[in-house]
């Protein structure tokens, strides 16, 4: 132990000699966050989506009732509920229609509404109407949010009758205005776990391209304990930029809903995650410029393929239970997002987001594992 | 300090075709000065890192033995001053030496005391609270020197330490090796390609050629064969 707050020390003495470094960790996504904000914060945006009205009417004693054009004439204008995410509607015929459409990327998701949906309306039992949205879109939870808040309007003008879609409308937090920069807001804490990658790796890159790191191999430190004291201070220079990305975050006006002591739990595991591979592309690079080159790779990787801003292509790896294990469930940052946007604008709670918990839990253990062989391998044996 | 016998039985090592060791052995008494002379690319520098446990040998075996115990037993606190400049640039001298004898288990106070002793032996007191990427390049050489020392280790090996340190420093830096050999019982094995160190430093001096080693017992017998034009034509 003696060692390891030794080690830990000296480490914390090297990072604040590099105030360059640090400051881009600390306060690199804070900036993109100012940057966002002022960018994306009044933009709005279109989406797409394909309506297939189906209803056949309800006879009432005065007239024809059809109360799905209703709800599409309610969602063909939603400027009264949300001036950020414009719905283009398109009707189909058909489904398989619809399921083209998506598949061409002419629209995003689609809408339906079944052919008993006026009777049910006029008879006061349950009317469902249903939505499809291609998960992983931008602005996904914008226009979930969006269509909740349309379907209770459409409630509110059909006084007594209760109308579902299929998805709980209590999930998502009572917000008076979503706008494009919340979207981000996920990708944004999950960058400031990611920019850890470029300091770890640095650091240890920059240890042994010193000839420093033959001391270290010489004393009884083992790089367990090399690892360990490594680690503490670069996960609080990680905790340190979380922080301070929540901070600018709650400053343009973004409101927590979700359980902070959640967010920093699925944060700080992906943060040792990161450092681990931090230690990873250091041991194998060897050299700040090759390590340089192989941590961008890394954050290409993590910025595409995590959600944060493109879809992810669903690559179907295995099924454990009901949980479909996708190619790129590997990364650590798409579980961090995942989870973020959950708690962050559905309120989740540890059940509801407990195979990101895991599947967290399980990366870290394993990128931890092969951060040390790499380390003991590549770096303490020369042979 | 115990009296021990460090064995190095019969280590051999190559790289591909390339054979580098070749059964080399060679028998060394505790506080005794080694001094291994050769060519570049003799193998010295491979067969260092193979005694520091950094470069795993293809045969053989590095020990010591008590006059007392046949059983032998690994060199735990080994002292390694690489070749090239291998110190932390952005920490100051007292603060690496420190962290290098803490991490070799070494006590605060014992080590507060060691490092002090250390600065003052190498003339680096006045620089001790600079940052080590601050130091002129002489400076660098002894700071390099002092954490292979640091932690008083029983088995010094010194790659070339003379290399690019100027004539003053290159004398008390003779000094304090025969000085610790001398007082404080710590074995030395190091290298250098300049002659008169050879033979200005008290020991044994071991020539390796062609992943062989020939090894004279005094510098008498050395200065013989180099007048004999047996190291200037044949080895060096």
């Amino acid at each position: 132990m003696i060692k390891i707050f030794c080690y830990l020390r000296f480490s914390f003495l090297r990072l604040i000699r590099d105030p360059l470094s640090l400051g881009l960790t600390i306060f690199t996504p804070p900036f993109f966050t100012l940057f966002f904000w002022i960018v994306y914060n009044n933009s709005t945006t279109d989406v797409s989506l394909a309506v297939l009205n189906e209803d056949i009417g309800v006879e009432t004693a005065q007239k024809r009732q059809y109360y799905g054009n209703q709800l599409i004439l309610l969602l063909s204008d939603t400027s009264n509920i949300n001036e950020i995410v414009n719905l283009q509607l398109v009707s189909v015929e058909s489904e398989q229609e619809a399921r083209t459409m998506i598949k061409k990327g002419v629209v995003h998701g689609l809408i339906s509404v079944p052919a008993e949906f006026s009777v049910k309306c006029a008879q006061k039992r349950e009317a469902v109407w249903y939505f499809t949205l291609q998960k992983g879109i931008l602005y996904y939870d914008a226009v979930r949010l969006l269509l909740d808040k349309c379907n209770i309007q459409f409630n509110s003008i059909l006084i007594g009758k209760k109308l579902l879609v299929d998805i709980k409308s209590t999930d998502f937090k009572e917000q008076t205005k979503f706008s494009i920069f919340d979207s981000f807001v996920p990708g944004l804490l999950t960058f400031a776990v990611i920019m850890l990658v470029f300091s770890v790796s640095g650091a240890v890159s920059r240890e042994i391209e010193s000839g420093a790191f033959i001391h270290l191999r010489m004393s009884s430190l083992t790089p367990v304990q090399m690892i360990s004291g490594l680690s503490i201070v670069h996960f609080f220079a990680g905790i340190a930029s979380v922080f301070v990305t929540l901070l600018t975050i709650k400053l343009s006006g973004f409101s927590f809903e979700g359980s902070f002591y959640g967010i920093l739990i699925l944060c700080s595991l992906t943060i040792i995650s990161a450092i681990s591979i931090g230690i990873i592309i250091a041991s194998l690079a060897r050299s700040r410029h090759k390590t340089l080159l192989a941590s961008c790779i890394i954050m290409f990787l993590f910025i595409l393929f995590s959600g944060i801003m493109f879809p992810v292509p669903d690559i179907e790896v295995l099924r454990l239970g009901q949980n479909t294990v996708s190619l790129f469930d590997l990364l650590p940052t798409i579980h961090l997002h995942s989870g973020l946007t959950a708690m962050l604008f559905r309120k989740a709670e540890f059940t509801d987001i407990s195979y990101e918990y895991y599947a967290l839990i399980f990366l870290t253990i394993l990128l931890s594992a092969a951060g040390k062989y790499s380390l003991k391998y590549f770096v303490y044996t020369d042979s | 300090m115990d009296h021990f016998v460090y064995k190095i039985d019969s280590i051999s090592k190559s790289f591909g075709a390339l054979n580098v060791l070749k059964n080399v052995t060679l028998e060394i008494q505790s506080g005794s000065i080694v001094i291994c002379i050769g060519v570049n690319g003799a193998g010295k520098t491979t067969f260092f890192k193979i005694l520091c446990g950094l470069l795993k040998a293809d045969s053989g075996s590095f020990y010591k033995k008590t006059a007392k115990s046949s059983q032998p037993s690994s060199v735990d606190v080994i002292g390694y001053c690489p070749q090239e400049i291998s110190i932390w640039p952005d920490l100051t001298c007292r603060e690496q030496m420190t962290m290098v004898a803490r991490l070799n288990g070494m006590n605060a106070s014992k080590s507060k005391e060691q490092v002090n002793g250390l600065l003052n032996r190498l003339q680096l007191t006045s620089k001790a609270d600079t940052l080590a990427s601050k130091l002129s390049g002489g400076m660098k050489r002894r700071l390099n020197l002092g954490l292979a020392l640091v932690h008083e280790p029983e088995f010094c090996i010194l790659d070339e330490p003379l290399d690019g340190v100027d004539l003053h420093g290159r004398k008390f830096i003779r000094d304090y090796i025969n000085e610790i050999s001398s007082q404080k019982k710590q074995t030395i094995i190091m290298s250098t390609h300049i002659m008169e160190e050879a033979l200005y430093l008290n020991g044994i001096i071991v020539l390796f050629k062609n992943g062989e080693v020939i090894i004279f017992k005094s510098q008498n017998e050395f200065s013989d064969r180099i007048s004999e034009d047996f190291l200037m034509e044949k080895a060096i």
